[in-house]
Parts: C-alpha cells; sequence; structure tokens
C-alpha cells in the first residue's frame, strides 16, 4: 500500500535505515513549558513555541505596527511574507509572525525606527 | 508611435539622455524623440545621486574605495604590506565641468518643479570624508593641499566637530574634511524630472530598442527602433554602458566598457545623517525617503549585474564601521548598475569628423548624475551652433587617437599587482 | 558515498519539499531542506504551535494526511538535513550560490542542484479599507486559528474565492469564533453544472461538502456569487460591506451589505512565490488558471536551468496533494539525472502517479470557471485605495503613472515606488500587474513582472557583515 516504505530499491551502498519512533525523534521546544515576557512593558504569560503574534492575539492586540511611513498596521498574511507586523524584540525589527516568544523578551508594538532610534542611547 | 521623422533622436533614456532631451526641448521648433528601453544595470538606478563636484573629481567615493581593495588584493596577493594605494586625481578641466554642473542644479531645479514635473529631491548636505587614521589624514591633506583655489569649499572637522555634526558616526573616527557644496539628488527622481519636462515641452519617449543606425554618405539618416526607422537629421549617443553598441552602428569604436557597482539600501530612517559620507572602505548617503544607500564596489567583469557575498559584505562592514548604529538596521535591497567608463574617466562628448548628425553624450563613469547638466547644455550648444559653455577639446573623442593617457581599471589593476 | 558531494538544497519544508526529500532518501541521497519556519509542514501543513497531539484539528484531514508525510520523513531522517528558520534571501549567480539567513548570519548553497518549493502565498485585492487591522489573508486568519488557537476576532467574515474559505469558516467556529458570513464571489450554478466531473476525485469532493455541511448545521450563512466592496473602522475593523457581484465579479453597489465584524480573512486565488525561479533566470510563463507567472518545466518537474527543479504550488497552484505528487517526480528527475536511476525505471515509478495527477487536474480544473480571478475585481477601488501597503501608494498615483506612459511593472515600480516595501511587491505586484493589463488593454506578459533584488526579506546589516 504504501511505496514510500518500499526498501528494496536502495542501493547497496547505502544503509539499512531502521524505523525510529516519532516523537523520540524530535528535538524540538517543549510546548506545554510556560515563558513570560513583556509587551510593551505589561508582563505577559505564553507557552513555548508560541509564536509573538499568537501571543497579541492571545491579548487582543489588533493592532501592532507602524509602517515605514508610519501607518498603523494589524497582522496581515500571517506568515511572513507581508512586513506588516513587524514588533521590535529586545530592539531588534522582527516580523511577529515568525518569531517565537522567548522568557524574558521585551517586544515593542507600535513603533516606528523614529521612536526608537530617538530613544536609543547612540553608543558605539 | 506618432511620428516616424524627428530633428533629434535621443538614444538611452538615462539621466543623461532625459537631461539632454529637456535641453534640448526648450526650443519649441525642434522635435525630439528619447528611445529607452530598461536593461539590468541600469546606471542611473544604481546611483547615489551625489553632486560631488569636489569629491569625485578627487577621486573620493567609488575611487578611495577601489583603491583600497586594491591595495589589500595586492598585500593578499604579496604579502607586501606598503601604503594604501589612493586614487589619482583628475585633471582641472575636469574639476571646472564638475564644478560648473553642479552650479547649475538649483536653477534646473526651480525651472522644472515651475515646469510641473516632478521634485527631484536637490538637498543641501556636503560631503564628509572621514578619517579613522593618520594615513586618511595624510591623505584628506594631499586632497586639500592639491586643490588651494577651492579652499573656501572645504572645511576641516575634528572629533568633537565631527561627533557634534554627525552623532551617529563613528567615536573612533579622528574627523573629516568636508566638502561643503558637494550636494546630492534622488537619482531617478532626477531622471524622472528631466523626462517630464521633456515630455511636458513636448518631447516624445519611445521604448523600444535601437538596433541600427543608418548613415549614408557621411550623414545620419535613420534609426532603427523596434523594426520600424525613425528618421532624424540628428542621433546623440547617451546610451550609458552600452554606448559602445551604439558607436559600433555608425562605424566608431566608442572606448566604453562597463564597470560594475553593487550599492545596498536600508529600511527607511529618521535622519541619521546630516552629510553623505566618504570613508575608504564606502560611500553612505540618506536620501529624502530617509532610506540609506550604500556603495559601490568597481568591477570589470562585462554586464554581470548579479551580486556577490564577499562585496556585499565589505561595503556592509564599511557602513556598519561609520555609522555602528547600521548593524541592527535592515538591508532591504541589494542591486548593481553599470557604470560607463572610459580610460582616462572622463566622458566623451561632442561631434565626431566624418559623421554629420552624430553626438557622443556617453561615457560617464561615475559622475553621471552629476555631469547630467552640464553635458545637456554643451549638447545644446553644438545642437544651435552656439560655442560651447567650455572647451570640448579633452573632450572629444579623437582625443584618444592622440595620446592615451591611460588610468583604465585593468591598467590600474596591472600596476598594483 | 560522500555526503558533501550528494548533497541537494531543497526550498520549503512544506508537502513538495519533504516529499522530494523523502524520494531522494529512498535511493541513500542525502538532501538539505531550507525552511524559514521553525518546524516543517510549510503553510498547510504547518504543526499547531502548542504541538499537534494537543491540536483540537488533530483529526482534521490535513492533519491526517500531515501525520502520514510526517511518519516517512521521521524514517529517513538520517537522510534529511532539515535547516529550519533559514530564510532564502536570493541567488548570487556570480558566487553560484543561494544565500539563507538564520537571523545571525549568511549561509551560502551551490545553486546548480536545487530542488524548489517555495509555495505560494495568497494574492491580495486593494479595496477600501482592506489597511484596517482586524483584516487578514484567509490563511492568514486560518493559520491563527489552527496552530495558534487564538481567536483573530469575535465577529468574523470570510470573503473571497476558493475552497479555503470554507475549511477556514469550520476551523474558526470550531474555537469559538462567530462566523458571521462565508462569501464566495464564485457563482453556485457554475459550480453544480460541473457536478459530474468532480466524481472522480470523490475525496476531495466529500472533504469540501463536509466543510458546507458543517456551515449548514451551524447556521453560518455562506453567500455566493458576493464579494468584497469596502472596510469601515476608526483604528481597526468595525464593518465589512460586501455586494452581489455581477458575471465579471463587479459589485452591484446598491444591492451592497454590511456586516459588523471585528476581523476578517479576505483572498482571491493565490500566487506561485517565484523570486527565487526569477533570480536564477529560470524561463517563464503567465497561466492564470495556475496563480499567474510560473517557471516552465517539462513533465518531469525540470526548469530551464539545468540542475534546477520545481514542485508544488511555486510552479503552478494546484494544492498539497499535487504537491506530494510533484516532489516525488522531482526527486526521481533528480536521480536520474544524477544516474542513481534509468529512465526506463523512473518511468516505471511515477506510471500510478502520473493517472492519480491527471485525475486531479481534470477535477481542480473544473473549478476555473468557477474561481478563476474576473476583471471586476481591478473596479473595485477608488483613486484612494491604497495598493501598496509598505510603500502607502494609492490606486490614483497607478493611474497618474499609467497616464504619463508607464507600460510595465518596472516603470510603474520606479514612478510610483509600488514593490519597494518591505515585501518587495508581494502583496501588490500581482494585483498592479492585472490592473495595468487592464488598464492598457494588453498582455500580462507585456506588462511583465517585479524584478526582484537580494535579499528578498529584508536583513540586518549586522547579519550580512558577520562571516
Amino acid at each position: 500500500m504504501n511505496n514510500f516504505f518500499n526498501k528494496k530499491k536502495l542501493p547497496s551502498s547505502s544503509k539499512i535505515i531502521n524505523e525510529r519512533d516519532l516523537d523520540s525523534a524530535k528535538k524540538r521546544p517543549n510546548k506545554t513549558q510556560k515563558v513570560s515576557l513583556y509587551i510593551d512593558g505589561e508582563r505577559v504569560e505564553a507557552f513555548q513555541g508560541m509564536s509573538v503574534l499568537t501571543c497579541l492575539f492571545a491579548h487582543e492586540k489588533k493592532i501592532i505596527s507602524k509602517g515605514t511611513n508610519n501607518q498603523i498596521t494589524g497582522a496581515y498574511c500571517g506568515m511572513g511574507i507581508c512586513f506588516c507586523c513587524t514588533v521590535f524584540v529586545d530592539g531588534v525589527k522582527k516580523r511577529a509572525c515568525k518569531t517565537l516568544v522567548e522568557n524574558g523578551a521585551e517586544v515593542i508594538t507600535k513603533a516606528s525606527r523614529n521612536d526608537l532610534i530617538a530613544k536609543s542611547n547612540i553608543n558605539n | 508611435m506618432k511620428n516616424n521623422k524627428f530633428d533629434i533622436v535621443i538614444v538611452g533614456g538615462g539621466v543623461v539622455g532625459a537631461s539632454v532631451a529637456y535641453e534640448l526641448s526648450k526650443d519649441s521648433s525642434l522635435s525630439i524623440a528619447l528611445i529607452d528601453i530598461k536593461k539590468p544595470g541600469n546606471a542611473t538606478q544604481a546611483s547615489a545621486g551625489g553632486l560631488w563636484a569636489i569629491g569625485e573629481s578627487v577621486g573620493l567615493g567609488c575611487g578611495v574605495i577601489f583603491f583600497k581593495t586594491l591595495s589589500k588584493k595586492r598585500q593578499e596577493n604579496h604579502g607586501v604590506i606598503g601604503e594604501v594605494a589612493r586614487p589619482h586625481q583628475l585633471p582641472p578641466f575636469f574639476f571646472d565641468f564638475c564644478l560648473k554642473s553642479n552650479d547649475m542644479f538649483p536653477g534646473l531645479y526651480k525651472e522644472l518643479i515651475e515646469l510641473g514635473a516632478c521634485d527631484f529631491k536637490l538637498e543641501k548636505t556636503g560631503l564628509k570624508f572621514i578619517m579613522y587614521d593618520q594615513d586618511d589624514l595624510k591623505y584628506a591633506q594631499g586632497i586639500y593641499n592639491s586643490i588651494p583655489h577651492l579652499k573656501d569649499q572645504m572645511a576641516w572637522l575634528n572629533q568633537e566637530e565631527l561627533i557634534i555634526d554627525e552623532p551617529f558616526i563613528n567615536k573612533k573616527a579622528i574627523g573629516a574634511l568636508e566638502f561643503l557644496k558637494d550636494d546630492q539628488v534622488n537619482p531617478y527622481l532626477l531622471m524622472n524630472s528631466f523626462r517630464d519636462g521633456a515630455r511636458i515641452n513636448g518631447a516624445e519617449i519611445i521604448k523600444g530598442e535601437v538596433t541600427d543606425v543608418e548613415v549614408i554618405n557621411g550623414k545620419v539618416q535613420s534609426v532603427t527602433v523596434n523594426d520600424g526607422k525613425i528618421y532624424c537629421n540628428t542621433v546623440v549617443n547617451a546610451a550609458g554602458a552600452w554606448a559602445k553598441e551604439i558607436g559600433n552602428m555608425v562605424g566608431l569604436s566608442l572606448p566604453i566598457e562597463p564597470v560594475k557597482g553593487q550599492v545596498l539600501l536600508s529600511e527607511k530612517l529618521p535622519p541619521i545623517m546630516r552629510s553623505c559620507i566618504s570613508t575608504s572602505d564606502c560611500y553612505i548617503a540618506q536620501k529624502d525617503n530617509g532610506e540609506v544607500l550604500i556603495g559601490s564596489t568597481t568591477e570589470n567583469i562585462g554586464y554581470e549585474t548579479s551580486g556577490s557575498l564577499s562585496h556585499l559584505r565589505s561595503l556592509a562592514a564599511g557602513a556598519v564601521k561609520a555609522l555602528p548604529l547600521l548593524r541592527n538596521i535592515d538591508c532591504k535591497r541589494t542591486w548593481a548598475g553599470l557604470r560607463p567608463g572610459t580610460p582616462d574617466e572622463v566622458p566623451i562628448l561632442g561631434p565626431v569628423d566624418g559623421i554629420e548628425g552624430y553626438l557622443n553624450a556617453c561615457g560617464h563613469f561615475r559622475t553621471g548624475i552629476l555631469t547630467s547638466a552640464i553635458t545637456a547644455r554643451i549638447i545644446s550648444d553644438l545642437v544651435n551652433d552656439n560655442e560651447p559653455i567650455i572647451d570640448l577639446k579633452p573632450f572629444l573623442l579623437d582625443r584618444f587617437s592622440k595620446k592615451v593617457v591611460n588610468h583604465s581599471v585593468e591598467k590600474m589593476e596591472d600596476i598594483l599587482t | 558515498m560522500n555526503k558533501e558531494n550528494t548533497n541537494v538544497t531543497i526550498v520549503g519544508a512544506g508537502p513538495a519539499g519533504l516529499s522530494a526529500a523523502i524520494t531522494l532518501a529512498k535511493y541513500g541521497v542525502h538532501s538539505t531542506i531550507l525552511d524559514d519556519n521553525s518546524n516543517y509542514g510549510g503553510a498547510i501543513y504547518k504543526v499547531p504551535e502548542r504541538g499537534m497531539e494537543r491540536s483540537i484539528f488533530k483529526d482534521e484531514k490535513t492533519f491526517v494526511k500531515a501525520r502520514e508525510l510526517f511518519k516517512k520523513v521521521e524514517h529517513y531522517s538520517e537522510y534529511i538535513h532539515f535547516k529550519f528558520n533559514h530564510e532564502v534571501l536570493g541567488n548570487l549567480d556570480i558566487d553560484n550560490k543561494i544565500v539563507a539567513s538564520d537571523g545571525v548570519t549568511l549561509s551560502q548553497f551551490d545553486n546548480k542542484r536545487l530542488i524548489l518549493c517555495a509555495g505560494c502565498y495568497e494574492n491580495s485585492i486593494p479595496f477600501e479599507g482592506w489597511t484596517l487591522p482586524g483584516i487578514m489573508t484567509v490563511g492568514g486568519i486560518q493559520l491563527q486559528a489552527k496552530c495558534g488557537n487564538v481567536q483573530p476576532g469575535k465577529n468574523v467574515a470570510l470573503v473571497g474565492t476558493g475552497p479555503l474559505l470554507l475549511l477556514a469558516a469550520k476551523q474558526l467556529h470550531m474555537i469559538g469564533v462567530n462566523v458571521v458570513a462565508v462569501v464566495e464571489a464564485g457563482r453556485r450554478s457554475q459550480l453544480v453544472n460541473k457536478g459530474f466531473s468532480l466524481l472522480k476525485q470523490k475525496d476531495l469532493l466529500l472533504e469540501g461538502l463536509g466543510y458546507i455541511k458543517y456551515l449548514k448545521k451551524e447556521k453560518i450563512p455562506l453567500y455566493y456569487g458576493y464579494g468584497v466592496v469596502r472596510a469601515e473602522g476608526e483604528n481597526e475593523l468595525t464593518k465589512l460591506v460586501i455586494a452581489p457581484y455581477s458575471k465579471e465579479w463587479e459589485p452591484i453597489r446598491s444591492k451592497a451589505i454590511t456586516l459588523d465584524v471585528d476581523a476578517a480573512g479576505i483572498g482571491y486565488g493565490y500566487v506561485p512565490r517565484i523570486q527565487l525561479t526569477q533570480m536564477l533566470n529560470c524561463d517563464h510563463e503567465y497561466d492564470p488558471n495556475r496563480g499567474g507567472f510560473i517557471p516552465v518545466t517539462d513533465e518531469w518537474q525540470r526548469t530551464s536551468q539545468k540542475g534546477i527543479y520545481v514542485a508544488g504550488d511555486m510552479g503552478g497552484i494546484f494544492g498539497s496533494q499535487m504537491a506530494i505528487y510533484q516532489g516525488e517526480i522531482a526527486g526521481l528527475a533528480y536521480l536520474e539525472d544524477n544516474g542513481y536511476l534509468s529512465v526506463d525505471s523512473m518511468k516505471k515509478e511515477v506510471k500510478g502517479l502520473r493517472k492519480k495527477m491527471n485525475n486531479l487536474k481534470r477535477f481542480q480544473s473544473s473549478f476555473y470557471k468557477f474561481s478563476s480571478l474576473k476583471k471586476g475585481l481591478t473596479k473595485i477601488q477608488t483613486p484612494e485605495t491604497i495598493v501598496c501597503r509598505c510603500e502607502n501608494v494609492k490606486l490614483q498615483e497607478l493611474d497618474k503613472s499609467i497616464k504619463e506612459g508607464a507600460k510595465d511593472m518596472m516603470t510603474l515600480k520606479m514612478t510610483t515606488r509600488v514593490g519597494m516595501g518591505d515585501c518587495q511587491g508581494k502583496m501588490c505586484g500581482n494585483f498592479c500587474s492585472m490592473y495595468m493589463s487592464e488598464k492598457l488593454n494588453c498582455s500580462r506578459e507585456k506588462v511583465g513582472t517585479l524584478r526582484p533584488r537580494f535579499p528578498m526579506a529584508a536583513v540586518s546589516f549586522g547579519v550580512i557583515v558577520k562571516k
């Protein structure tokens, strides 16, 4: 039925592959573990493995970003293409939908470069 | 095409061609066609838009970067640690050519805006050469001392003054030499503005590729575009890096080769620089819309316009060194333009013996944006049988058949390696 | 076997990429898969953020299929090397490399042995108010429900065309969202006529009917032949106006209906993500039924560039099942081209596959008439409508540029700045070329596409510099 597991065509040089347990092979974050982070200074909890965007939605924050022309934007494509959900995570510009939450992270929404550069400590 | 007969056909719709079209279109008795095709590597669109009259003439901008790269290569190849090679300065007539062109921009700006053309964002910025060490200082002093007659256009900034003027600059920079009148425009808006002006004045802009220029009995007859003939009295070759091909069509061999320059562009930022900046690693210009443009390499590899990581890295590193805050700023795009390089780095302008109705307006190498204004004036003078506003002799094609002062990129590489 | 020498780079860990990797692994060929997500699955098989087994959707058809595929991946894990969080930034031809960023530094991969499975993104049609927070693509809003398990809004409408509307509605409803309406631009009459030819793909047909049944049971209104007109709201979406669409999908504004919603998913088809094949100088062709410009391939998924293969929606929209088939074919073609497999055995391998693919193609082509985008979509905007979200370019600026002689996308970009923002025109490019070809009454080929630039996604100078 399942021809993917039909191993007879393997070239002789290749090893015989042992079927492995699906879950044990995963080296991914433990998704039940909780982390806490800050959204615009407010402490919130989230699950490890969650995207910053999901975390924002969970806290009913829809106005997420300030575009390069200072226009207000919300998340739009939700999959990393449109750049409408850019936030600053620990001072670095990131797409909320592509960034996973991290313990202690400081997320700033609705900020533009103007605000941040004005605030930034000009330091070499 | 409404028409297949024009007084003047300009081949090449970059900044030079557009400028020429605009200048000529002021005479409403002339019918003008500007022929343009989009090709990867259009130099106008990869330009920083610097009006660096003195800066470019003394070799700052791409020149100084190129020579530092060459010295580094030499060190790597031969293990010789010597003084960093520095670019030569261009001859006095070229300074004059650049300065005169620079002076035309405020007038052009006013004139084009009044006409209803788009705003090309002329900004008074100045150009600072940033010095990190004694080598840089010595080099800057050399420049300063070599042009005593332009002292009033230059200013020295010590470390403190530099930091006050440019708060985001690397705190380790020891100072700067500023060229006070070396300003900037938005290069493709300049091109669009010239085009707008020309269009408003009645010139026709035709999209298409020129495949032939017909010459009979030493006189230009027509230009073939999109398989159709356009008859004309005069053809102006403003085809930039492709000018050689147009030259071939009338039996000329123009010594113009594409010289690739890669640039990087940042996201939009609030003002982080007062002036344009040149270091020996890169030049940096923040444009009217807040984007920061970083350039540029000098590569002699034909019409190839793909990026290369080593070059992009070294330009980015130079920019991050000069303005450390750029480290966390996004690079939005990179691309490359093809400069029309000539052996002596001087444009090729004006008529050619034996071909009536043909004018060169090409070979502008690194200074096409800056000298587009004066080039148009010269072509207009020639078309109207007026005495050109500068002595044309050092710009004519026939200078190469006499005495060749060859500073070409390849030659320089030979000398240094 | 020398691992370095056999390493194929696959871009995209969705169904096509995974399927190609599995096929290669069956023959002992190692592959490296680059993907900008932190896990495999792509958009359609994306694993819920808190794990698949904890999701309320774990028994949904998509997840059942995904699990099946993932199991094979795990089985061959020795041969399949994932590089997650690696976003491909483009091709640097002179270096013979494609470049990816992991957010810290750039890494380079040979550009002569590539299987590209970059997928697609949703086609955006601008309308008045579409930039209001609360409005997302259908896929974007569905991902929030399916993978994030959060409610993107309390009252949600789903508007556009295609089966994803139905699936998204069901999933949103399952997590407790009030789905106000599902609004499909296609006409029911065109769907019913094709009923007979649909029977060939019972599975997919039943899947679709299942969604419709669910909506009926839950009393979620489903409008056929309606579409979006405009959105309203102060700072966030509060109202969405829909209206019946004419045959050409022009809204009949006099019969407009206003929906009270705080979120909406809008999706009018998909656009193949061809930026990378463009940068790799592959030949492209225009096929309106498959999402627009697509790389030209032979029947073995080979592009015009030697050593570069394309599979899945990146090569034309056919959905996830076709992506799996095409991934396998691309893998086999690679194996044949590199001497792991004879032409005869390759052909034998795909015999059954071809039949399935043809059936699937026939099934999908029966929807073309129902779902293909009509001219009316370029008429729902006003002059003030923002077209390019990144650069805030309005429709009237496009009109001005076209009036002044712009005839191709490159000129439009230079004169209006469309496509010069962070997304490099992925959101507005398709609409702009559609609009331009309508206005100039010329073909889409003539209008052309935007030229993608390195880096295809913004990356910090620090990352570029870091070696």
